[in-house]
């Protein structure tokens, strides 16, 4: 039999997106060594395809398969590369709102690590260090631009988005990775600045299980696989001599702690922020080609909603028009005409992620009532503002309400007690809360410093350890967490040295 | 054998049969059906978009989606391609697939699975046309001719645009050669 790729350092990061690269870029910076394994490939920004559907092969989890196992799937959109999703997300950047860390102090245990003043220094320097900026005018696009007249037509709350790019020259390519590598996503900074600083990557290698020598993680087995058709072409086995930091999204490191016989309050509790979109034709030019893919935002924390600015690929346009044949064709033939608006929404819906039948994730979740209200009445906002930018036509993609609307008063009808959730098309890109921080060690899997319950040496820092859902874009606040927890950690085994 | 590697063998033998399974038949069915979405027309300035003979590989487009899916979701492009084939008969009562019908009949027939009541009909429908989308806007000479790359000088002056970027369909694909390349499989300092 093969033999297995081994290595060994003191910490080994399973994953490499926003959590796990947090942690290598902060635990290497300490001296010590780190190894991160990550499932997906490593693609320079340069190597990666132009084409959407090659791109989103190299990148995405699943081409974006991965659905909920409910009657209505609902499509969990995920990164499989190194960078993870901030590899195929816009790079938006939010702080984490006072009230949600004021809860998840008082509620959750995590009063030290989210203590307002060492928050504050971590997410200052996360931002100086990923060139945190609002998108400039000269990249708000056609499709930004026409969020913002709505906005200030309807005397909303807009503003320009914050992210990760400063450099950003308005490509619209974030889902296939930026070509210029404006993106700080994590693949273009944290990765390198922890390789620069000593810690291995490797990539194309999926975690199977973590190895515990009685109540200590000390090692992490998996497969190592083949670049172009994932096949496996071998085992590996990573070993870990302070600590195993397990990072692979919230939808996977439950399965990964789940497989290593560790069940308790894993994969029970899981949040997300599912959207839906609204399209609207112009009778002026667009060009959602051009332009940040994601630009302008109307953040409404009172009713748990964000409305976004959003471009897409003209693949993923085409789909998203209504019809075939001949009226379908008409579209196709002015796709620079048109724009997208999105609407993404704090649900307070609460399922689950267990091991499915084939290997991967079985996810339960279905919107409460409540969730569904809300989300109409967002969808029916986003219909209001798109006539009020100025569209002729507006595609709210609302199964049981006309799909070509011409009026804004037709918004209305979205909102009506005959509209059901399997009416919308729903996609959730923000998971959270299925590997918890908590006080009850009942309830929750993690200590308040993100050590899993009863295991020495194995943490979780990505989403899976937030508490809960937080109304905003997570990227942020999974990495000032995981900053702060890789922190306390390598000065809980170091005392001598700081972190970073 | 531990449960684990069973699981892990029949995941891949799923994988297997998915990708290589299809049969000629079903893949007929599926060429009918993908390039109804967008038949022929006459192209010109107001007129729809179609690809030109030749210029626009559906099959290739859905094997290799399908490939890259989840198992799950592979079969449900092939129940897809069944149930669509099979619309005439459980929809009309024809005994005959959409493959029978005339291009425009089921180009009529696509519209109507697309607003279906039923959200299976709808979804499986709308997973075709999104295989088709993705070969139809995903060949480059198509793509320049939607115009979703074209920005005129009025709205890259309203949005303030400096400079002009590069564009899909000015770039050279070529060293993608549609295929995914070779990746590094580890990495040190």
């Amino acid at each position: 039999m093969k033999r297995p790729l081994e290595d060994s350092a003191d910490y080994v990061i399973v994953g490499t997106g926003a959590g796990g690269a947090t942690a290598a870029r902060v635990l290497s910076a300490t001296g010590a060594s780190v190894i991160m394994v990550e499932e997906g490939p490593s693609l320079a920004p340069h190597e990666r395809s132009r084409g959407l559907l090659d791109a989103m092969g190299e990148s995405m989890r699943d081409l974006a398969t991965v659905t909920t196992s409910s009657p209505a799937p609902l499509p969990l959109l995920l990164g499989r590369c190194v960078g993870g999703s901030t590899a195929i997300n816009s790079g938006i950047i939010w702080r984490l709102p006072e009230a949600v860390r004021a809860a998840w102090a008082s509620m959750h245990g995590m009063h030290e690590l989210l203590e307002p003043a060492a928050l504050e220094r971590v997410f200052g320097t996360l931002e100086t260090e990923l060139e945190v900026s609002e998108v400039s005018d000269d990249v708000l696009g056609g499709n930004g631009l026409l969020m913002k007249v709505a906005s200030d037509a309807l005397g909303l709350p807009g503003r320009a988005m914050r992210r990760n790019a400063k450099r950003c020259v308005g490509n619209a390519r974030c889902l296939q990775g930026c070509p210029e590598g404006a993106r700080q996503s994590m693949d273009s900074s944290y990765i390198p600045r922890a390789l620069h600083q000593g810690a291995r990557l490797h990539a194309l290698c999926r975690a199977s299980r973590v190895v515990l020598d009685g109540t200590r993680a000390t090692c992490v087995q998996g497969e190592t696989l083949d670049p172009v058709t994932r096949a496996v072409t071998g085992r590996f086995e990573m070993h870990a001599r302070r600590a195993v930091i397990v990072a692979a999204s919230a939808i996977y490191t439950p399965l990964l702690l789940w497989r290593s016989g560790l069940r308790r309050g894993v994969g029970d509790d899981y949040q997300a922020h599912p959207g839906a979109a609204v399209v609207g034709r112009f009778d002026r030019q667009v060009g959602m080609g051009f332009g940040a893919t994601q630009a302008y935002e109307v953040p409404l924390p009172e009713r748990g909603v964000k409305l976004e600015s959003i471009a897409l690929p003209p693949e993923l346009l085409a789909t998203r028009l209504p019809g075939a044949g001949e009226e379908w064709q008409r579209d196709l033939r002015r796709l620079d005409y048109f724009a997208q608006f999105c609407a993404v929404v704090r649900m307070g819906a609460h399922g689950s992620v267990r091991p499915g039948l084939w290997g991967g994730p079985k996810v339960r979740y279905e919107p409460l009532p409540d969730d569904l209200r809300r989300l109409k009445e967002s969808v029916a906002l986003l219909v209001r503002m798109m006539f009020a930018a100025g569209a002729v036509e507006v595609y709210p993609g609302v199964a049981s309400v006309p799909e070509r609307m011409t009026h804004p008063e037709q918004a209305e009808l979205i909102v009506a007690d005959h509209v059901r959730r399997n009416d919308f098309h729903l996609m959730a890109s923000h998971h959270f809360a299925t590997a918890k921080v908590g006080l009850d060690p009942a309830h929750s899997a993690l200590s308040p410093e993100l050590q899993v319950r009863g295991v020495s040496g194995l943490y979780v820092m990505d989403a899976s350890a937030l508490p809960t859902n937080l109304g905003v874009n997570p990227q942020h606040t999974i990495m000032a967490v995981a900053w702060r927890a890789a922190e306390r950690l390598a000065n809980m085994q170091r005392p001598s040295l700081r972190a970073a | 054998m531990t449960g684990q590697k069973l699981r892990g063998q029949l995941w891949q033998l799923s994988v297997k049969q998915e990708v290589y399974g299809v049969t000629r038949l079903e893949e007929a069915w599926a060429l009918d059906l993908l390039a109804a979405f967008a038949p022929p027309a006459n192209e010109g300035p107001n007129a729809q978009l179609s690809a030109l003979p030749g210029e626009v590989d559906y099959l290739k487009t859905l094997r290799r989606m399908r490939a890259l899916s989840t198992p799950l979701a592979a079969f449900g492009l092939r129940a897809a391609v069944w149930l669509l084939a099979w619309a005439p008969l459980w929809l009309d009562g024809r005994w005959l697939t959409s493959s029978r019908l005339q291009l425009s009949e089921r180009c009529g027939l696509l519209r109507r699975l697309l607003a279906h009541k039923s959200f299976a009909v709808r979804e499986l429908s709308l997973l075709l046309k999104l295989v088709a989308s993705m070969a139809l806007l995903g060949a480059p000479t198509v793509r320049a001719r939607s115009g979703y790359d074209n920005v005129e000088p009025r709205v890259r002056a309203e949005s303030g645009m400096r400079r002009k970027l590069p564009v899909l369909t000015e770039e050279s694909n070529a060293a993608d050669g549609g295929e995914t390349r070779q990746t590094r499989h580890s990495v040190a300092p």
